[in-house]
């Protein structure tokens, strides 16, 4: 019973500026810590840490097909974070791992998304490596599995 | 899941999560273990709370745990500070409560409107963690009970005006009743439901 509003729905602004934000928070999560690191050059000065870097567990949950019954697999670590730049946006950071720097630099990202002021810089600097090297491990992987792809047919048996 | 405008007003929590939660709880067990002496606790000086009652329920509240919070602290920013840094969740009846947070001690409610537990499970109640103005000065009262081995004068600033009649009702129900919890500006005090009390005038 808090007394604040939930998050609106509908508005086609809002649902179009939270699948971008998806989009980032897609990328933050995939990346590599050393490729999060530049947005620390990007951030200004004076961000609050609401939520200092912190490891905690959860728990994964599985199911075998899309009818099959929910089950926990099992426990992942995950390092979370919170921070509010100076103009008042607040970003989230959670990332698989035990490495808390990379969970702020994830929650630097998407405070910094949020802002809007300097998307371009952002996608030039952090975002568009991210995807690139995402692209690039994808296409190879692709191309070892089809060097050992068999491809089976049937004869046609020879009937007269 | 916090909507991004009501995170914007949420204010850090404590600094360092497990070691300031792991010294509060433990100054929580020796305030309640020995009622009247006054424990240290580092206070959330950040929050829109009293510093002290901040620490305290950031220790003990989960997501589990139901708080309510009395009219003085039934604020915007207060809840949107609970739900980040706790997750518990509000209730409006303080019966289901099992921490109320009482920002205005002389209009505390009366104890009998919250959780009193059962005979079965006396552990059930309502835990108060009252504000009070500090230790040094106000009212005298003596304690006695379990904890205490002889009886104990404390001083109360900003004390509910008639705790003694109060707790000696509260402590009428025994195994049944709430616990108390005084948080001053910088320290505690633990007011157990088994302690007796009488005011020196």
């Amino acid at each position: 019973m808090t007394s604040f509003e939930p998050t609106p729905h509908g508005s086609a602004e809002i649902e179009a500026t939270t699948a971008s934000r998806r989009d980032v928070m897609a990328l933050a999560a995939q990346a590599t810590a050393a490729e999060l690191r530049p947005i620390r050059d990007l951030a200004p000065e004076g961000v609050l840490d609401l939520r200092p870097p912190e490891l905690g567990l959860v728990m994964l949950r599985g199911r075998i097909g899309g009818s099959g019954a929910p089950f926990n697999l099992g426990e992942a670590t995950v390092a979370r974070a919170a921070v509010r730049l100076p103009s008042g946006a607040t970003g989230f950071g959670h990332v698989l791992g035990r490495d808390a720097a990379k969970a702020r630099d994830a929650a630097l990202l998407d405070a910094l998304w949020q802002d809007g002021d300097d998307r371009d810089r952002l996608q030039r600097i952090v975002l568009t490596p991210i995807a690139t090297r995402l692209a690039r491990d994808e296409a190879r992987r692709a191309a070892e599995v089809a060097a050992t792809r068999v491809d089976f047919f049937t004869l046609v048996r020879g009937d007269d | 899941m916090l909507s991004t405008t009501s995170a914007a007003a949420v204010t850090p929590g404590f600094r360092d999560p497990v070691f300031q939660a792991q010294a509060t709880f433990r100054a929580l067990l020796d305030a309640l273990a020995e009622p009247g002496i006054e424990r240290a606790v580092d206070g959330i000086a950040t929050a829109p709370l009293p510093p002290v009652t901040a620490a305290v329920i950031a220790t003990l509240a989960d997501f589990e745990t139901t708080l309510w919070c009395d009219a003085a602290l039934r604020t915007p920013e207060i809840a949107a500070w609970l739900a980040f840094h706790t997750g518990a969740p509000l209730v409006a009846d303080p019966a289901r409560a099992a921490f109320a947070l009482i920002g205005a001690a002389e209009t505390c409610p009366a104890f009998a409107d919250f959780a009193l537990g059962t005979d079965v499970d006396p552990s059930t109640s309502t835990t108060l963690i009252v504000a009070v103005d500090g230790f040094d000065a106000g009212r005298r009262f003596r304690l006695a009970g379990p904890g205490i081995e002889h009886p104990r004068d404390v001083t109360i600033a900003g004390a509910p005006r008639d705790l003694a009649a109060r707790l000696a009702a509260n402590g009428a129900l025994f195994p049944r009743g709430v616990d108390l919890i005084l948080a001053g500006p910088t320290s505690i005090m633990g007011l157990p439901r088994s302690t007796r009390i009488e005011e020196i005038i």
